[in-house]
């Protein structure tokens, strides 16, 4: 991550022109962890005049060198975040995106910066974050009712497409062919997906979902939560699989015993969500997407070590992430194996 | 003869010991992060 720091002069005349203020000084500027796929920074300044004038803390979010394919674009990206500030969800407020890649050279955006912890180990972990932990719970539940709420067609979004058969099809079927196309075989993966296929869910009702809702994609401060993050995998698809998602064992860290997220029960979750969405829980289908969950994460996590390992980015992160799947794979199977096993 | 006590192994823990209750609490957050993955790479060396 670098060159940022040599883009402050056209940065402060590219704030000045879109916030219309006099002048914009550019205080400091400094990269944020956790930004495995995107980089994002964090930039203090201060307005002279203007729609925002006087100090501000804010967060520039571009590509990083490398992207993984099924993200959207920075653009999208703003739109998405646009869209759901607008209904309530809890997010950095999204100020402004550019295309001008002669500002820093490459798209991005600009959000308010949100105070808080977002590392899902320490999320899960330090329980002086977050406020009552039961609250909490359902405080997400509710965040993610209200993501829900949002049904296509949505003219702002109709770069996300409709999907055209049970979402679930969709989902195995990209992840048989992200795995195919690398030269790694995993058999566990392909025994999960195949359980996968053999047990489909009742379909429902499409929605928007987040693809990203977990431990480690919000931000939290001792009070509660100050922001949903990380929307990069938007799309349309099964409520469920955002349930699902959040509720994987892959995503409690070191709390496994608290299902929803290792911040609470997944009953607290649970309540949060219905006392905010018309959609009942179906605990077949969340089932189901947690198991998608951990393929999903295996696959990412397979792009993310050859991302390290091709030179493409070489990253510490990028290459501890490839030695999860172990761990992955064996929750895989857990979760797979026909009652037989047991007296093999 | 060259000496060979105390063992890698030996020298890896204390390492890592320092490195988790020496230096790494005095670090800002995204530094101590990083010393985290250090940490977590030394491990799986030491499994492998």
């Amino acid at each position: 991550m670098s060159g940022l720091e040599d883009r402050q002069q056209p940065l402060q005349a590219w704030l000045t022109k879109v916030f219309s203020a006099r002048k914009v000084e550019v205080t400091s500027m400094k990269p944020l962890t956790g930004g495995a796929i995107q980089e994002n920074w964090h930039i203090e300044c201060e307005f002279d005049g203007g729609v925002i004038p006087g100090p501000q803390c804010l967060v520039l979010r571009s590509d990083a060198p490398s992207v993984i394919a099924a993200s959207l674009s920075r653009r999208e990206e703003f739109k998405v975040l646009v869209a759901v500030n607008e209904i309530g969800v809890n997010v950095p407020e999204p100020l402004w995106l550019c295309e001008d890649t002669q500002v820093i050279g490459r798209y991005f955006y600009i959000m308010r910066h949100v105070e808080g912890i977002a590392l899902g180990p320490k999320v899960v972990k330090d329980q002086s974050l977050g406020g009552d932990r039961k609250a909490l719970g359902q405080t997400l539940g509710r965040e993610l009712a209200k993501i829900h709420s949002i049904r296509p067609p949505v003219a702002e979004l109709d770069f996300l497409n409709i999907p055209d058969a049970h979402p679930a099809i969709n989902v195995i079927a990209s992840l048989r062919q992200y795995l195919d196309e690398m030269s790694e075989i995993r058999p566990a993966l392909e025994w999960g997906l195949r359980w996968a296929e053999l047990n489909i869910p009742a379909p429902q009702e499409i929605t928007l979902v987040h693809q990203d809702f977990r431990s480690g994609n919000y931000l939290l401060d001792g009070e509660g939560l100050n922001g949903i993050l990380d929307w990069e995998f938007t799309a349309w698809g099964d409520p469920m699989s955002d349930l699902g998602w959040f509720c994987a064992e892959c995503w409690r860290f070191s709390h496994p015993e608290l299902e929803a997220g290792g911040v609470s029960s997944r009953r607290a979750f649970y309540e949060g969500y219905e006392s905010g969405s018309s959609i009942s829980i179906d605990e077949t289908g969340v089932f189901f997407w947690e198991l998608i969950a951990h393929i999903r994460w295996a696959v990412i996590a397979l792009q993310q070590a050859n991302r390290h390992l091709s030179g493409t980015q070489r990253s510490l992160e990028l290459a501890l992430t490839g030695r999860l799947l172990p761990d992955l794979e064996l929750q895989i199977l857990n979760m797979t194996s026909p009652p037989t096993w047991e007296t093999i | 003869m060259i000496r060979d006590q105390p063992q890698g192994a030996d020298l890896l823990a204390e390492a890592r010991q320092v490195l988790r209750e020496i230096i790494s609490p005095g670090l800002a957050s995204e530094a101590r992060y990083k010393i985290l993955m250090v940490l977590r790479a030394m491990d799986l060396h030491n499994a492998s």
